[in-house]
């Protein structure tokens, strides 16, 4: 058997110029490029199939005026990572309520929608505030607006975000609302607060 | 070396050649960069251009006009057109005409004063393009108005999507009002390439 040498993509073992052919080297060559040929049809299935996650709030939750506080979901629409092959594991679990964490590294876009319900309207400096923050901390992409000073009821906004993720960071939605009235107020529960999540690219493709 | 196959015009040796090793090495490289060419797509698909970068710093306060938001740190890019210290992100050259989906998250800081609720606050997208004919670059703008709430720092979150070809955008902060604001720390610019326009 020769000394092989192999291609520089799919490393396909080939005999060099001065060797003796022999049956082995055919064997092992046809062997790697029956390998390659399995790869590249794994590739074709699973190059599309992104995880994603739609994680909801449908009960109340209070939120004390002046305060950001993280929705903790209580309903999951879609939790498909365990059946990407690119993450392969899901990206919300019951013990953390709160968070969406990446089971990879990868580049995912999110949509954070948040919602209220105002006991009463919140006058003229009133705000209403969401975001989606990463890992607990200040990194925090979202919106705010100032409601109309005398509307009280349903109050929604929402806000899209890209982020890059390492393998267990974590998103979450978080609200704020502020104003006259002493609160709290809670979730709307007809329209409920949610974030939505796909991954959208890997952060390194071999 | 003498023959093809028929479909992808691998080399072979015919029957009446003498048995030649480097007859193996041909075919093993034509078959590996036949893969190679075949997995393109795939791997392109999973590392689509995108970039998302943060202003690091807040920036200088006006009471009126324009600023842009300035590149401080690169979270992710992988398009080579995201710079630091720069006020816009670049499209690669090489790319064609292609579909983009962009949004910013900008956030304001008070600089001098106490903000006075309903100042204009808006943020923005600024999208260049340029014709592929002609060569002539026009810029479009994408904006979403939320005045001052005076509720410590205002969150405009602004989105779009674009056909561009050799593109450049950026992200702004429009005021007009009686007390200085500014991009605050944090305020975030990123894009997704979506495929190409053909």
């Amino acid at each position: 058997m020769a000394f092989l040498r192999k291609t520089p993509y799919e490393r396909l073992r080939y005999p060099w110029a001065s060797d003796v052919v022999s049956a082995a080297d055919v064997q092992s060559m046809a062997s790697d490029i029956d390998q390659a040929m399995v790869t590249t049809a794994k590739m074709a299935s699973d190059f599309s199939r992104f995880a994603s996650v739609v994680v909801r709030r449908n009960a109340a939750q209070s939120i004390t005026k002046a305060t950001l506080t993280t929705i903790s979901f209580d309903t999951v629409t879609l939790n498909n990572g365990s059946d990407s092959p690119l993450s392969n594991a899901n990206w919300w679990a019951a013990g953390s309520p709160t968070r969406v964490t990446a089971p990879v590294a990868c580049v995912v876009l999110v949509s954070g929608f948040g919602s209220i319900n105002l006991g009463s309207a919140l006058g003229a400096n009133g705000a209403f505030q969401t975001i989606v923050t990463l890992n607990g901390g200040s990194n925090s992409q979202g919106t705010k607006y100032n409601p109309i000073a005398t509307n009280a009821g349903q109050q929604w906004d929402s806000g899209l975000s890209m982020w890059r993720l390492a393998a267990g960071d974590f998103l979450e939605l978080r609200e704020l609302w502020t104003g006259t009235p002493a609160g709290p107020f809670n979730t709307d529960t007809v329209v409920p607060p949610q974030l939505s999540l796909m991954m959208v690219g890997l952060t390194s493709v071999s | 070396m003498s023959g093809n196959t028929i479909n992808k015009g691998y080399p072979y040796p015919l029957t009446s050649d003498f048995a030649d090793v480097q007859d193996a090495y041909r075919l093993a490289i034509a078959i590996d960069a036949d893969l190679r060419a075949d997995q393109a797509p795939f791997r392109a698909f999973e590392s689509r251009p995108s970039f998302v970068v943060r202003q690091t710093s807040n920036g200088s306060g006006f009471l009126s006009g324009t600023d842009r938001l300035k590149i401080g740190t690169i979270d992710w890019d992988n398009t080579g057109g995201a710079v630091v210290n720069n006020t816009s992100w670049v499209q690669p050259v090489g790319q064609a005409p292609s579909w983009w989906l962009f949004g910013t998250t900008i956030l304001t800081t008070a600089i001098s004063g106490t903000p006075v609720v309903g100042d204009l606050v808006m943020g923005r997208l600024s999208i260049t393009t340029t014709d592929q004919v002609s060569a002539v670059a026009t810029t479009t703008t994408a904006t979403q108005r939320s005045d001052e709430t005076n509720t410590g720092g205002e969150w405009l979150n602004v989105f779009t999507m674009a056909a561009i070809y050799r593109g450049s955008v950026s992200a702004q902060l429009l005021l007009n009002g009686s007390t200085q604001k500014a991009i605050s720390a944090g305020s975030t610019f990123w894009g997704l390439s979506l495929g190409p326009v053909t």
